[in-house]
């Protein structure tokens, strides 16, 4: 390890050298990538640290120790996709437990809690408004095993009050679980606010280059030591590990992290703005942004996080057929799902990252088939704008 | 759709679409790849040709018997040392960023300089070059090329014509002066040449003596983001793209950009030495490309704090060799008209002792000393003793380059943390 940093707060510092020595052997100013499954033993219960890749890898290893310093973490776990990180995480309770989940969440993590769980580990699950505290505290009456939310949420972008979370999960003992996917730690630190486990799809802003898969959970330290361990112990037992070659990318990808989101965050604003103070004109029922002070969470936003986030929904008047025109008619916004890269990306939650929540269900939170959701880039901002006034007017 | 998708599209409608836009979609045609938003990795070395006249029809363009397309196209796929996807992708984008008619992407910067030089100089010829320029094409010129019968003359003054012409004078009584070869900001003193002034004084010269050398332009420091020496005059620009281009310090790569008529012969060689990069590295190329203007931006804004500091509380007296503390007046007027931002690479001269030198070095924990630079981690080297060591020393002396030159190369780290990694060093060397 090298010397302590002079300044463990600064986040740009760390991302480029946290958990990173130059290779003691050769000196080499970047993490090898070691693809190798399995270690020499230098004799019976005695080896350099490494056994087998699935147990423990040295480039997983400093990926992993990267992620846990950026977010304050005991410990952190790469997985190949968020939903593996999800789907670990939820091993941690046994048959039957009590699941309290936000309302709006990723569709696939909807499909997890829903749909597989409940039927594989006969868990109960409640959905509930997380952005709402009276109805989040009225439904914690009647007790939890794990709180289970984002914030900013996907797609509708409600803000959760993550110190209020934490301190109900404490006080039912339940496990809080925060998916911070749309905010990256450049964005929030959830366990500084005394949540226990932090998740992310890595493969949105962490990666930011659309091109791997990939999922972490980091363990606050002030969580019970159990948790930990009980993580670290399922990663291997699930065998949801993330491939050396993806975590040298993915150390790769976190150097520019905070250039990135800083970049899209201001371009996110600066677009939000001009759309909200344009809406009728340009077809807009609603512009949800954090960001705006006409967001319900927008109190709560600035208080918790660093930034507003990149990500933008809007609600279009002119029906499906207008949504598809603009959908379709975007050049630089590509139509595409996922998000958080530095392209901007456009897509249509009802049909697509939503469209394994039941209609009904869509239909209660807010997911029409008026909403667009929109990642912003890197681009230019004036670039975007433009592109977005075309396809729009 | 109300224009049809191009992937070589440089404008919305009306609106001219900035390089940091392009980097993300320029040149590639997600629709022929499945829809990928994001190019996939051509591991080929060959490529299938449709029928036997296709193939016939291929080799005549990379051969340079046809003429290449004109939508900028390189011609149909062949074999991957004449020509492959992912590079043609970086080329696209790097052209586009330069403001040049073409790039070519070779296997490293000393590829791109050889294959230039390979290329437009023959036994006898002359070549007149800046001086000090990086140690590798000091020592390329200096000891490879005069085994050729090449032979270079080196003027050091970047800002005066009288010293320009009297090395293209002294030059052409050798042989016909074939390039005129710049660097600027030097390395490592950021000294500046003016490109304008060398592009009149050249064109002058032509006129008397009948010559035309071409005037490539190394732009490692401060291209494409924040000098187009191209748009300054120069007929060529090489790069390492090892550096700012590549930032991340995980792949060798370099870069030619210019007019199609004369990088087509280049082109022509690097085929036939084999100096193309190769299909991973031009992947990783695009995605690094993806946020070059992010990372030179803020490590140029990040650099001059760390320069400002230095200048002003440097516990050891030094002096700082970055473009905006230059005390010359004809040196700021070039910078002003030539470069948009200053970079990030840049020394610091303490006194013209090594054992100081490298108290100060050793002493850094967050600059790494190793040599190389423009990734997002910060690092320091001392040329004297490593890149410059083949320099001779007279000539080393001349440039200014002296046991007491330190280069930092500063990264995307906060500047208050390389700020307070260079006070505990400069401290501790400071005693002793
Ligand atoms: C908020 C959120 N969580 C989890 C996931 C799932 O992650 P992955 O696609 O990496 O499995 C996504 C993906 O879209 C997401 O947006
Ligand atoms: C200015 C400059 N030009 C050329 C090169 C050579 O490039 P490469 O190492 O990619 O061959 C370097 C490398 O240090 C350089 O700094």
């Amino acid at each position: 390890m090298s010397a302590p940093l002079p300044n463990r707060d600064r986040l740009a510092t760390r991302l480029i050298h946290a958990g990173q020595s130059p290779d003691p052997l050769t000196g080499a100013v970047i993490t090898p990538v070691y693809t190798s499954t399995t270690f020499v033993q230098d004799g019976i219960g005695r080896n350099r640290g490494y056994d087998y890749t699935r147990s423990g890898n040295p480039t997983r290893l400093v990926l992993e120790a990267c992620l846990a310093d950026l977010e304050n973490a005991g410990a952190a776990f790469a997985f190949p996709s968020g939903l593996s990180a999800a789907a670990t995480a939820l091993e941690l309770l046994p048959a039957g437990s009590r699941i309290l989940a936000h309302t709006d969440v990723y569709g696939g993590i909807h499909r997890l809690l829903a749909d597989v769980r409940t039927h594989t580990a006969g868990h109960q699950v409640r959905f509930v408004d997380f952005s709402d505290s009276a109805a989040l505290e009225q439904a914690a009456e009647s007790g939890a095993d794990m709180l289970w939310f984002e914030t900013p949420s996907n797609p509708l972008l409600r803000i959760v009050d993550l110190a209020a979370v934490a301190h109900i999960a404490k006080r039912i003992g339940a496990i809080s679980v925060c998916d911070s996917t749309f905010a990256s730690p450049c964005g929030q630190l959830p366990l500084d606010f005394g949540i226990d486990v932090v998740m992310h799809s890595a493969t949105k802003f962490l990666a930011g280059h659309s091109d791997l898969l990939g999922g972490v959970l980091a363990v606050s330290a002030e969580a019970p030591e159990a948790l930990t361990a009980r993580v670290r112990y399922l990663q291997n037992a699930l065998g949801a590990v993330m491939c050396p070659i993806d975590c040298a990318l993915l150390l790769r990808s976190l150097k520019t992290l905070s250039v990135r989101v800083d970049r899209q965050a201001a371009n996110a604003a600066i677009l939000a703005q001009h759309l909200a103070a344009n809406a009728q004109a340009l077809g807009l029922s609603e512009v949800i942004y954090p960001g705006l002070a006409s967001h319900p969470g927008h109190a709560v936003a600035a208080r918790q996080m660093e930034n507003f986030g990149a990500l933008i929904s809007l609600k279009l008047t002119g029906g499906l057929e207008r949504v598809e025109r603009v959908l379709s008619s975007t050049r630089l916004f590509q139509f595409a799902v996922s998000l958080g890269g530095v392209e901007s990306l456009i897509q249509h939650p009802a049909s697509l990252t939503h469209a394994v929540i039941p209609q009904d269900q869509r239909a209660i939170t807010g997911i029409g088939d008026d909403l667009i959701r929109l990642s912003v880039g890197i681009e230019d901002a004036g670039d975007l704008l433009a592109d977005l006034l075309n396809a729009l007017t | 759709m109300s224009e049809p998708k191009s992937f070589r599209r440089t404008h919305l409608d009306g609106h001219l679409l900035h390089p940091s836009t392009q980097m993300m979609s320029y040149g590639y045609d997600a629709s022929m790849s499945e829809g990928a938003v994001k190019p996939p990795v051509f591991l080929t070395s060959t490529f299938v040709f449709k029928s036997a006249e296709e193939g016939a029809d291929f080799f005549d363009v990379v051969a340079g018997r046809k003429p290449a397309p004109q939508d900028g196209g390189a011609g149909g796929l062949v074999y991957s040392r004449f020509n492959h996807p992912n590079t043609e992708i970086v080329e696209d984008r790097l052209a586009l960023f330069d403001g040049a008619e073409r790039a070519l992407v070779t296997s490293s910067g000393m590829a791109a300089i050889a294959a230039v030089f390979l290329t437009h100089c023959r036994p006898g010829d002359a070549i007149v070059h800046y001086s000090p320029l990086y140690g590798g094409t000091e020592t390329l010129l200096g000891k490879v090329m005069t085994g050729w019968g090449i032979k270079p003359i080196p003027f050091v003054d970047g800002l005066s014509d009288s010293m320009l012409l009297y090395a293209l004078e002294k030059a052409a009584r050798h042989g016909p002066v074939r390039i005129v070869y710049l660097e600027t900001p030097a390395n490592p003193t950021n000294a500046l040449i003016d490109l304008k002034m060398v592009r009149r004084v050249v064109d002058e010269w032509s006129s008397v003596s009948g010559q035309t050398p071409i005037i490539v332009c190394d732009n490692t420091m401060l291209g494409p983001v924040f000098q187009n020496p191209i748009r300054h005059g120069v007929d060529i620009c090489v790069y390492s793209m090892t550096k700012y281009i590549g930032g991340h310090s995980d792949l060798i790569a370099g870069g030619i950009t210019g007019s199609a008529a004369l990088l087509k012969p280049i082109r022509q060689s690097r085929s036939a030495f084999g100096f193309q990069l190769d299909p991973h590295s031009s992947w990783m190329l695009a995605r690094s490309m993806e946020t070059l203007t992010l990372r030179m931006e803020r490590a140029a804004e990040t650099g001059v704090k760390v320069a400002d500091w230095l200048a002003s509380n440097s516990p050891i007296p030094c002096k700082i060799l970055h473009p905006l503390h230059s005390k010359n007046a004809a040196e700021r007027e070039v910078y002003a008209r030539q470069c948009s931002g200053p970079g990030s690479t840049f020394s610091m001269v303490v006194a013209d002792d090594r054992a100081l030198a490298f108290r100060i070095v050793n002493g850094l924990q967050l600059f790494k000393l190793a040599v190389s630079l423009g990734g997002t981690e910060s690092l320091v080297c001392h040329p004297a003793s490593t890149t410059h060591s083949g320099v001779p020393a007279d000539a080393r002396a001349r440039a200014g380059v002296t046991e007491g030159l330190i280069r930092l190369s500063v990264g995307l780290e906060h500047p208050d943390d390389l700020i307070a990694d260079l006070r505990i060093a400069l401290d501790k060397a400071a005693r002793g």
